[in-house]
């Protein structure tokens, strides 16, 4: 295994821990709002969460657990992450906004900003391995 | 360092415009001017044509008789006012400083004492949603539909009608002269039975809480509810509880209001019920609009 593996390797795995505490916190978040929210339920607060169990821990634990060498160009982690991160923060602001019983347009900003931003980071990281081989 | 950079310019981006967003929602305040219909007249009610009766739970006059009663159901303090007027022109709407536009708000018991009100509750929080057909006293304010809400539409005639939005047409509302039109919802009460769509806030209706409703019992003869709740004397209403209680009352057409803190009910220069704000606190919470009986 080259040192580059290596410091891959080691990439996935603090991204994997990362994760794991941002999923661990979004959920531990999102119940606690819902607990003062005297009873009004909002599902994007509650699954709040699952944006960064399955699309950062999950691929990241299996790149770690399988000792893949993989992980994605500078580039395309970085808007990779930021869409992981804009796809959550929109979350727990649609489920904010649900439990107050108002609405604002931005919040669709979050979505399409998040989706544009997880669909260059994936396509950007694929065409960067494809023509690096 | 270098590494990152993306991820702090981004992070600190993502934040401001989180910021933003939520003092466009709740705090930076906007007026908006609705077109005025060149036929429209402010209509100013006859004064009293005899001497009121009031009591602490009572008033009555020639043209308007209010009788206020507390009920106790479902472990939760509910408060009716039963209202009998002699003509729907009595039955009236303000907004919060007399403004229509977003996050300008006044407490329900302020804006009953600038229009000389008798009784009054809270409206529907119009200004939270930035979607919804808004009428008041026949003026049209807001026609952009697509919340998914039930309507209370009041017809010129004191009528009370409950519309689904997918079925709502906004200028057959004005040609007809809608007066009033609410949109909070749900309806409680279709035709003196419990409405078919009661449940459909799941997210907001399933729970016990402070609520406000309006109904029409007859021809110009209504009921204004108001329960306290989120306190240990007093639970609260889940919408199918408060709809089940107005069909007790005997109520034809029901409908919610906007509840929670906001559930507030005011009658003869007092406030009824005991309004909470931040949660369970016993204080009254500022909002968009009331609905009231007066002659100004």
């Amino acid at each position: 295994m080259y040192t580059s593996d290596i410091d891959k390797l080691k990439s996935s795995k603090k991204c994997f821990m990362v994760y794991l505490a941002v999923t661990v916190f979004v959920l531990v978040f999102g119940i606690v709002y819902e607990i003062f929210s005297h009873g009004v339920i909002s599902l994007n607060m509650l699954l709040a969460f699952m944006f960064p169990l399955l699309l950062g821990t999950l691929p990241f634990g299996v790149i770690t657990f399988l000792k893949k060498n993989y992980y994605p160009s500078p580039a395309g982690s970085n808007t990779y992450h930021a869409g992981i991160a804009t796809l959550t923060v929109g979350s727990i602001m649609k489920g904010v906004l649900d439990i107050y019983g108002t609405t604002s347009s931005y919040i669709s900003v979050y979505k399409y900003l998040g989706l544009a931003l997880l669909v260059f980071g994936v396509v950007w990281s694929a065409l960067t391995a494809i023509f690096k081989k | 360092m270098k590494k990152y950079l993306f991820g702090f310019l981004f992070g600190v981006l993502l934040t401001a415009f989180s910021v933003y967003v939520i003092l466009d929602v709740f705090v930076i305040v906007r007026v908006y001017t609705p077109v005025i219909p060149e036929n429209h007249e402010n209509v100013t009610m006859e004064p009293p044509s005899s001497e009121p009766i009031v009591t602490d739970t009572s008033y009555s006059d020639g043209n308007i008789s209010i009788e206020i009663t507390t009920h106790r159901a479902y472990k939760t303090n509910i408060y009716v006012a039963d209202v009998k007027l002699a003509s729907v022109g009595y039955l009236k709407t303000a907004f919060a400083k007399d403004s229509f536009g977003k996050n300008i708000t006044e407490k329900t018991s302020e804006m009953a004492e600038e229009k000389g009100a008798l009784l009054a509750i809270n409206g529907d929080f119009y200004g939270t949603l930035e979607k919804g057909c808004v009428i008041r006293n026949g003026i049209l304010y807001r026609s952009t539909l697509g919340n998914g809400r039930d309507y209370l539409v009041i017809g010129k005639d004191g009528s009370f009608e409950i519309v689904y939005e997918k079925d709502i047409d906004v200028d057959d509302l004005v040609s007809r002269g809608a007066i009033h039109v609410f949109s909070f919802g749900p309806g409680l009460i279709l035709d003196g039975e419990i409405y078919s769509g009661v449940d459909r806030y799941q997210g907001i209706g399933l729970s016990d809480n402070p609520r406000t409703a309006i109904g029409m019992i007859d021809e110009l003869h209504y009921v204004f509810v108001v329960c306290d709740g989120r306190t240990s004397e007093s639970d609260g209403l889940t919408t199918r509880e408060l709809a089940q209680f107005m069909k007790d009352l005997g109520v034809d057409c029901a409908y919610n209001l906007d509840g929670g803190g906001s559930s507030t009910m005011y009658f003869n220069g007092k406030i009824v019920n005991k309004p909470t704000t931040y949660g369970d606190k016993i204080k009254e919470r500022s909002v968009s609009d009331i609905v009231y009986i007066g002659y100004r």
